[in-house]
């Protein structure tokens, strides 16, 4: 039995026949084949698989797709505007806060809902928002560099 | 090989890595995001038993699931062995299971879920064999059993003095080094200090799970994609494995990996998905491990016992230095055997002993399998090490700092290994970790109940020799530059550190330098990324690559511009006559075109330069340890050496610690890119920290208790220090035979830590804990202690 889905994904909309019990995460990554958003942990614990649902954060792996039908999910494919890369994630690449980047659409999607949330965060409020991103290879040193950088610009760029 | 004083345009700036966009764009394809038609999902049957015989495994109710294309256990594989270095492991488990969690039987089927339900249904009946869990009671003379009955019989490579020793019949590798008369050293010492250091199991938890795609293809050649950190040695285990020539199969490792550490170097499941592509009727199968298969049965890190004994003089110098260390191995060699080997050599890179005495025994039990772990076993050693510097500056009263200036080596100074050192970094760096904590003004000792103290580590790491790297460079008709190497970029940057030293030597800008994506059909030889050789080793064969490139360059031009070659130099792609640079001409116009097919070469195919960059090393003597008096002297590639100081909190009530303050400092001969450089020296606050207070797969009887990412216990942006209590010491002395003076210094980057943290805690309440990780529960279990001796 399969069920019929409509949404919104990166800003189109999608409809797919899909098995009722098919993940979020593997609804993008195997149906759509948006391979951005990983899977490191698939226990809702490592935030590799964060994307952005109607504005609100949800874990991919612990996520059914057909809860989002109707919905507009925006993943790290999502982030750039055309060939115009997100402030985040050219901060990404200027502050070397990529290394494998296997964590970085995760951070990058979850970091863009705190600075909706919050324009000019403390570096403690960086670290709070990222504790769910787990990185295995930067330290977070300059991860939270280039986010509070990201901030930094996209404030100016308002202002503007 | 170039010049030291002239100014650099792209080597030493931060330079942006080549794969980035596709990373922070979701765009990159990673092995575990690759797919095909017809594929097929793989799903390993792992042992449920540390160690017993095993009667039958019945597969039938696996087979006859709808979905299931192919069922194999042991006897659908070749009848091989492999391994790295020591031979002694089967596709399946053959006869026995060693471990916990070995493969047993596999099943390719349309689904994961329908694989992961057929495994399911394989029934194995075995029969209990006693197990050994204990690295000591494995290595007695009459253990209660036997892991490899047949070890004697094994191939191995030789190293080191004779591997199998019927004393220790479950030891499958020893190393000792010997020099001077320890007993006369510690005649001389004012204080001895003999003490035991341990650590447990810990996970390198790479966030792209190990996978991969095998394709058996019909006209018999294999191919294979996979998140694996080498090629070469891919390539050379699948080989071995299956009984199939090198020509015959194709590794191609995508230019995006999840994290290496050490973690994936040998084959995984690449040799077994290849056996049951062609059972399935040659369609391409793919298996991603699970988070546990990822974290436990894909290698471990190896739990090393270091039992230290020295002598140290009132003024700080060390007189002797004996230590008896013994390796938990697991249930096969892996990469056991040269972890063993350069752990040996790890405590004579940092300091001179002028008696020195080790024996270092790695011993099999029926624990999961240890492999390379960023630092080959220098983490553990210098964990070891580092506490014990410590303790005989306490048991003399001297500053931690003095004690090791005292003792570090210096430049040209032959080691207790009878090797000469090169590019040696110690005071250099002591300095470095001391200005920069302090720059955070003095410790201040508060009551209450969190204790702050502070303390440092010194660590180094020899790169390993003899090593190969070959590399090709060609130039496109646009005057690009691409790069075919087999460096896996897994994480640390190698790509981009190649491109900058290519875009260098031609005065290009690096965005016209590519690197190919590794692809054993395309890109050439080259040993390991592990060691931290890529720098220096590919770095060095792709300088030679350039070379041989310019020189085609010149010969050409120099018949169109009627000069000899040798008047004649390359820049910015433009060849022009050295004494007249206004008689130039460009490399793209050495291209001829005719009709409407693209252009070609007159003559020689194609602008390709090609070279094979080596280290020998000496000979060694199996029974000291020492190299040869030949002129050389050398063990190793290089050596790169490390400090840090840190400022902990400690909580008297909950044992916790905080890392508040760190001064990470690395000793990098020149930093090609430094932004990547630092980013490789802050694995210190995530890896180095797990290490020392967090990370440890738990094991009972073999099993392990905490295989997934909610129960292991992995650092967060939250459990790091500010960034402004970060300080990041980039030291550059000289690697006179570096490209561009470099050298690598990744490994050494976690070392430093658990050590210094270990010294802190010391410093911050008066225990001394000498088991890493220090949770908590060690914490609060050792300040008990202290309170009941006082
Ligand atoms: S994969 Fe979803 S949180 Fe880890
Ligand atoms: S960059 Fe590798 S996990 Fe974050």
């Amino acid at each position: 039995m399969r069920s019929h889905i409509a949404l919104q994904i990166n800003g189109r909309r999608h409809t797919s026949e899909i098995e009722p019990n098919t993940l979020l995460l593997d609804f993008l990554r195997w149906e759509v084949g948006l391979t951005g958003t990983k899977e490191g942990c698939g226990e809702g614990v490592c935030g590799s698989c964060t994307v952005d649902v109607d504005g609100e954060l949800v874990r991919s792996c612990l996520t059914l797709a057909v809860q989002v039908a109707g919905k507009s999910v925006t993943t790290i494919e999502g982030m750039a505007n055309g060939e115009k890369l997100h402030p985040l994630q050219r901060k990404f690449l200027e502050h070397g806060a990529v290394q494998c980047g296997f964590c970085s659409p995760g951070l990058i999607v979850t970091a863009n809902a705190l600075l909706a949330a919050n324009p000019n965060p403390s570096e403690a409020e960086v670290r709070d928002a990222l504790r769910g991103n787990f990185c295995r290879c930067t330290g977070y040193v300059k991860i939270i560099e280039a986010v509070l950088a990201a901030a930094s610009e996209m404030r100016s760029n308002a202002h503007e | 090989m170039n010049n030291p004083t002239e100014e650099f345009s792209v080597v030493g700036k931060n330079v942006i890595r080549e794969e980035g966009p596709g990373k922070v764009t979701g765009f990159g394809k990673y092995a575990i995001d690759i797919e095909f038609p017809r594929m097929l999902w793989a799903k390993v049957k792992r042992s449920t038993r540390p160690h017993a015989k095993i009667l039958n495994v019945d597969i039938s109710r696996a087979q006859a699931l709808p979905g299931v294309h192919a069922v194999v256990v042991d006897k659908d594989c070749p009848q091989t062995l492999f391994g790295f270095g020591c031979y002694d492991e089967p596709l399946l488990a053959r006869d026995k299971v060693r471990y916990i969690g070995e493969p047993v039987a596999a099943v390719a089927a349309d689904s994961e879920a329908i694989a992961e339900m057929a495994c399911d249904l394989i029934e194995v009946d075995y029969e209990d064999l006693p197990a050994i869990f204990d690295p000591w009671e494995a290595f007695g003379a009459n253990p209660k059993t036997l892991i490899h009955e047949n070890q004697a019989n094994y191939r191995r490579v030789p190293i080191g003095p004779v591997q199998y020793d019927a004393k220790h019949p479950n030891a499958f590798g020893y190393y000792r080094i010997r020099t001077g008369e320890v007993s006369k050293g510690f005649e001389e010492a004012d204080a001895i200090i003999e003490k035991t250091y341990s650590n447990a199991m810990m996970a390198h938890a790479t966030m792209e799970r190990h996978n991969c795609i095998s394709h058996w293809g019909a006209d018999d050649n294999i191919t294979v994609w996979s998140s694996s950190q080498a090629a070469y040695p891919l390539l050379n285990q699948i080989s071995e494995a299956l009984d199939v020539p090198h020509s015959r199969i194709r590794v191609i490792i995508p230019k995006y990996v999840g994290g290496g550490f050490g973690g994936k170097i040998e084959m995984k499941a690449e040799g077994l998905c290849a056996v049951l592509s062609r059972a399935a009727g040659y369609r391409p199968i793919k298996i991603i491990y699970t988070r546990e298969e990822s974290l436990c049965w894909a290698g471990v890190q190896h739990p090393f016992e270091m039992r230290i004994k020295s002598g140290v003089r009132k003024d700080g110098v060390i007189t002797a230095c004996e230590m008896f260390v013994l390796v938990n191995g697991g249930a096969y060699a892996q990469h056991g055997f040269l972890v063993t080997r350069q752990a040996s050599y790890g405590p004579l890179g940092s300091y001179r002993f002028p008696h020195f005495k080790l024996d270092n025994y790695v011993v099999y039990t029926n624990n999961p399998p240890g492999v390379a772990y960023r630092g080959f076993g220098n983490t553990q050693i210098h964990f070891a090490l580092e506490s014990h510097i410590d303790e005989l500056a306490h048991a003399i009263g001297m500053d931690t700092y003095e004690i090791r200036r005292r003792n570090v080596l210096h430049e040209n100074e032959i080691n207790a290994a009878g090797e000469i050192q090169h590019s040696v970094a110690g005071a250099e760096l002591l300095d470095e970790i001391k200005s920069g904590l302090e720059r955070h003004g003095p410790l201040e000792r508060v009551d209450g109940p969190w204790r702050r103290g502070r303390g440092i580590a010194f660590a180094n790491k020899d790169s390993v020799a003899p090593s190969a790297s070959s590399a090709i460079v060609k130039i496109h008709n646009d005057e690009t530059v691409e790069i075919r190497h087999s460096a896996g970029n897994i994480g640390q940057g190698s790509s981009t550190t190649l491109i900058q030293i290519a875009a260098e030597f031609f005065k290009v800008t690096p965005e016209r330098v590519r690197t190919a994506e590794v692809d054993t059909w395309v890109t050439p030889y080259d040993q390991l990324t592990g060691s931290s050789r890529l720098t220096f080793a590919a770095g060095n064969a792709v300088l030679m690559a350039c070379e041989d490139v310019k020189r085609q360059v010149l010969k050409m031009a120099s018949e169109l511009m009627q000069a000899t070659p040798e008047e004649l130099e390359l820049a910015d792609m433009n060849v022009f006559v050295r004494d007249n640079p206004a008689r130039l001409m460009r490399v793209r116009d050495l291209f001829r075109t005719v009709f409407f097919t693209g252009s070609f070469l007159p003559a020689g195919g194609e602008l390709l330069g090609k070279a094979t960059f080596t280290v020998p090393s000496s000979k060694i003597d199996p029974e000291t340890g020492h190299a040869a008096n030949d002129g050389l002297r050398k063990i190793f590639s290089f050596c790169t050496r490390a400090a840090q100081a840190v400022e902990v909190a400690v909580n008297i009530e909950t044992g916790q610690v905080k890392l508040e303050k760190i001064a990470i400092a690395n000793d990098l001969g020149k930093a090609i890119n430094p932004m990547s450089c630092e980013g490789q020296m802050h694995a210190a606050i995530s890896m180095g920290l797990g290490q020392a207070i967090s990370e440890e797969l738990q094991i009972s009887e073999g099993s392990i208790l905490n295989g997934d990412f909610s129960s292991y216990r992995f650092l967060t942006a939250k459990d790091a220090p500010s960034n402004e209590y970060v300080s990041t010491h980039i030291v550059e002395i000289p690697q006179f035979d570096g490209p561009y003076q470099a050298k690598g210094f990744s490994e050494a980057t976690t070392s430093p830590t658990a050590p210094a943290i270990a010294n802190a805690i010391f410093d911050a309440v008066g225990v001394r804990l000498r088991h890493m990780p220090m949770t908590p529960e060690r914490v609060l279990e050792a300040l008990d202690q202290l309170n009941t001796e006082n």
